[in-house]
C-alpha cells in the first residue's frame, strides 16, 4: 500500500495521484496493488462524504481522478478491478429521464470496484430482464424521481418475479421522492439515500467485507 | 358577500390585495392559495394533458374551470405552453403528450447537454446569448411547426393571461400593476450556475468547477453581467409583483459551503438584490434541499422575499432562522400529494398554518402539484387554507 497515493487520492490531489501512479508503475509495482491504494483512498473519500466534509462535486472529482489513474494502468478492466466486487446493473425507470442521481451512483459504484452496467434512462422492463439474464448481477438499482413512475417500478419488479429472476437479485431503489413507503409499495428490497449508501449495501449483499 | 356572487374583477382585486400583503410579510385574513398545477388541473377540469399542447387556449379554459371547481383559489395559471421556449431554457428536446407521448403523460424534458469544455471560451468571448443562439440554430432550426407554435404563443399569450385575470386569478411573477401581463416580459432571476449545469450536464459541470475553476468563473462573470442588465430592464418595464428567483442545482448535497459561496451564492445574491432594488419581491423557487444554506438569505433585505422550498428543505427549521425576515410559501411534498391521504395533507397544511399564523404565508405545494396528485389531496390543501 502506498500511503502517499492513498493520501493524495483522499485529498483529491490530481497531480500528485498521477505522478505517484507513474512512479509506482516505473518501480514495477503490480497494477492491482496500485489500484488497491487508489481504492483505499476512495474509501476515505466516501467516509469524508458521509461526514459532510465532502459533497457530490468532490465525489465526482474523485471518480474522475480514479478513472484517469486507472487509465494509466491500462484501464479498469485491464487492472482487474472490474470483477472485484461483481456486477451492478442500474437504470432510471421508464417514463423518467432524471439521471443526475443515477450517474452519480454509477460513477461512484464503478470507482469503488463494481462492474457497472448502466442501462440509461427511460428504461423499459424488458431491458432490465435482458440485462439480468445476460450479466447475472446480485444487485440491481432502479432510480426514480417521479411519483408518476412508481407504478412502473412496481410493474418492473413484478415482472422480474414472474420471469423467475427476482429471488436471485436484490433490488435497490433511490431518487428524491422515493422513501420507505415507496419501497414497500413497489416491492423493492432497500432504499438508498445516496451513492455512498449504495456502495455499502451492495458490498453487504455481495458478501464483500 | 359569497365568493360565488363576486365578479371576476372583484375577486381579482381581493386576491391581489391578499397576495400583496403575504409577499410583504404582513398579516392576511387567510393564506392566499397558489396552485402551480397545469398538468393536474387540466385533467381535473375534464381534459387531457395533451389539450395544453394541441389547443392551449382550450387547455387553459379547462384549468380555469378546474380552479373554480376547487373553491376560492387566489393564484394560478397561465398553464405552460410546453411546446415553446422550454427547450432553449433547459438545452433540451421536449417530448410532448399528444405528439411523441400518450395523451395523459407529462411532457418530458430530454436534456441534450450540448456544451463542451471549449465552449467556455465561446461564452467568454461572445456571450451566453450568442452561445444559446448557436445552440438553437444547430438543434432546433426553424420549421413550419415551430413557427406555428411560436406564432400561436405570441397571439395566445396575452389573450389567455387576460382570461385568468377576468376570472379573478392572480399569476405569480407576471406584471400586476399595469393590468395586462406582457408575454416575453417574464422575469427570471438566479445564478448562472443553473444554466451552465443544464448546458454542460450536471456531472461534467461539477467536475469543471474542480478542474478549471477560473475558466468557469470567467464565463459566469460574463453571463452574470448580461443577466443582471436584462433582469433590471425587464423588472423595470414589467413591474411584476414577484420575480421567480430560482435555484436548485447549487443546493442539495452538490457543493461544499466554500464552493456554494464562490460559484453560486455571490451571483444569486446580486440577482436577488437587483429584483429588490427595482421594487419587486423575490419568489425564491428553491428546488432540492436548502437546509445547509438557509442562513444566507439573512444577507438580503428583510420582508422582500418569499421563501419557497420544494418539500425537500425542512421548512420548519428554515422558519427558526427566517421567520420574520422572509415570507413563506407552503410546501406539501409531491409524494404526499400523489400517495398520501387527504387527512395527512390536511394535517400538514394545518401545521404550516399554525407555524406561520397567517402572517406572510402562501399556501401551496412544493414546486408543482404532480400530474397524478389525488384530487382529494388538492381539495384538502384548499380546504385547509380556507379554514374549512
Ligand atoms: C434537476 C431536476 C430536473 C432536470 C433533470 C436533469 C437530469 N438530467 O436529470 C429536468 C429539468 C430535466 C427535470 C425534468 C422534469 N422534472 Co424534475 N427535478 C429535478 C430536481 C430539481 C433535482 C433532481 C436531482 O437531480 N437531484 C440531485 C440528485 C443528485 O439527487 P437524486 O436524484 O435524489 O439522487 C441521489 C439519491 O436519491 C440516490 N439515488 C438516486 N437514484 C438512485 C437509485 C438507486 C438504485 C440508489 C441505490 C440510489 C439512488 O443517490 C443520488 C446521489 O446521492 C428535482 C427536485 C428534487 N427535490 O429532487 C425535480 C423533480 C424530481 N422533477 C419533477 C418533475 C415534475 C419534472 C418534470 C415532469 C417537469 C416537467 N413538467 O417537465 C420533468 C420530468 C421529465 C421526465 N419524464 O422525467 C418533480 C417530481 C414530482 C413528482 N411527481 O414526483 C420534482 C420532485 C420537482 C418537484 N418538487 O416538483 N427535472
Amino acid at each position: 500500500m502506498s500511503n502517499k497515493l492513498v493520501e493524495a487520492m483522499a485529498d483529491l490531489n490530481e497531480d500528485a495521484v498521477l505522478e505517484e501512479v507513474k512512479a509506482l508503475k516505473a518501480k514495477n509495482v503490480p497494477a492491482l496493488d496500485i489500484i488497491a491504494s487508489l481504492q483505499e483512498g476512495m474509501g476515505i473519500v466516501g467516509k469524508r462524504f458521509e461526514e459532510k466534509e465532502y459533497f457530490l462535486s468532490e465525489l465526482i472529482m474523485s471518480a474522475e481522478i480514479f478513472n484517469e489513474a486507472s487509465q494509466l494502468l491500462g484501464g479498469m478492466g485491464g487492472a482487474g478491478t472490474a470483477s472485484k466486487y461483481g456486477t451492478f446493473v442500474m437504470g432510471t425507470i421508464y417514463d423518467d429521464i432524471h439521471d443526475i442521481g443515477k450517474n452519480i451512483v454509477t460513477t461512484v459504484m464503478s470507482s469503488n470496484g463494481f462492474n457497472v452496467i448502466d442501462l440509461g434512462v427511460d428504461v423499459p422492463t424488458a431491458k432490465y430482464v435482458e440485462a439480468i439474464r445476460q450479466y447475472k448481477p446480485k444487485v440491481i438499482g432502479i432510480s426514480c424521481l417521479l411519483t408518476t413512475a412508481f407504478d412502473n417500478i412496481k410493474e418492473c419488479i413484478q415482472t422480474l418475479e414472474k420471469e423467475g429472476l427476482r429471488k436471485d437479485v436484490k433490488v435497490l431503489i433511490g431518487g428524491g421522492p422515493v422513501d420507505e413507503a415507496t419501497c414497500k409499495y413497489v416491492g423493492a428490497d432497500h432504499v438508498c439515500r445516496n451513492a455512498q449508501e449504495t456502495v455499502e449495501y451492495s458490498k453487504k449483499y455481495m458478501g464483500v467485507q | 358577500m359569497d365568493e360565488n356572487t363576486k365578479t371576476g374583477q372583484e375577486l381579482y382585486k381581493e386576491h391581489l390585495e391578499r397576495l400583496k400583503k403575504a409577499v410583504a410579510n404582513e398579516k392576511t385574513d387567510r393564506p392566499p392559495i397558489n396552485l402551480n398545477a397545469d398538468a393536474f388541473l387540466v385533467q381535473y377540469g375534464g381534459g387531457k394533458v395533451s389539450d395544453l399542447v394541441n389547443d392551449p387556449e382550450y387547455g387553459n379554459d379547462l384549468i380555469i374551470k378546474a380552479l373554480q371547481k376547487l373553491g376560492d383559489v387566489d393564484c394560478g395559471g397561465p398553464g405552460a405552453f410546453p411546446a415553446m421556449g422550454g427547450g432553449a431554457f433547459f438545452f433540451a428536446r421536449i417530448k410532448l403528450p399528444g405528439r411523441e407521448l400518450p395523451d395523459n403523460m407529462i411532457w418530458q424534458i430530454d436534456e441534450l447537454r450540448p456544451m463542451t469544455e471549449q465552449d467556455y471560451d465561446v461564452i467568454i468571448d461572445k456571450g451566453f446569448g450568442y452561445y444559446t443562439e448557436q445552440f438553437m440554430k444547430k438543434y432546433f432550426p426553424e420549421t413550419e411547426e415551430s413557427k406555428k407554435d411560436m406564432e400561436a404563443m405570441m397571439q395566445l399569450g396575452p389573450k389567455v393571461a387576460q382570461k385568468y385575470i377576468d376570472a379573478g386569478y392572480v399569476t405569480l411573477g407576471v406584471s400586476q400593476e399595469g393590468g395586462t401581463p406582457q408575454p416575453g416580459m417574464m422575469c427570471i432571476a438566479g445564478a448562472p450556475f443553473n444554466s451552465l449545469s443544464a448546458a454542460r450536464g450536471t456531472g461534467e459541470f461539477l467536475r469543471d468547477i474542480k478542474k478549471m475553476p477560473d475558466k468557469v468563473l470567467e464565463a459566469m462573470n460574463v453571463m452574470h453581467e448580461t443577466n443582471l442588465k436584462t433582469l433590471r430592464d425587464t423588472v423595470r418595464t414589467a413591474k411584476p409583483l414577484t420575480v421567480f428567483t430560482g435555484g436548485g442545482r447549487e443546493a442539495g448535497d452538490f457543493l461544499s459551503i466554500k464552493d456554494f459561496e464562490k460559484f453560486a451564492w455571490k451571483y444569486f445574491k446580486e440577482a436577488a438584490n437587483v429584483v429588490i432594488e427595482e421594487g419587486s419581491y423575490c419568489y425564491l423557487h428553491l428546488d432540492c434541499s436548502w437546509d445547509r444554506f438557509v442562513k444566507y438569505f439573512l444577507e438580503l433585505p428583510k420582508n422582500k422575499m418569499v421563501f419557497g422550498p420544494d418539500g425537500t428543505t425542512n421548512i420548519f427549521k428554515a422558519a427558526d432562522v427566517l421567520y420574520g425576515h422572509t415570507a413563506f410559501y407552503g410546501d406539501v411534498h409531491p409524494s404526499m400529494m400523489s400517495l398520501g391521504t387527504p387527512d395527512e395533507v390536511y394535517a400538514y397544511c394545518k401545521k404550516l398554518m399554525d407555524r406561520f399564523a397567517d402572517k406572510g404565508f402562501i399556501m401551496s405545494t412544493g414546486c408543482a402539484v404532480p400530474s397524478n396528485a389525488k384530487p382529494e389531496n388538492v381539495e384538502a390543501v384548499v380546504a385547509a387554507a380556507l379554514g374549512k
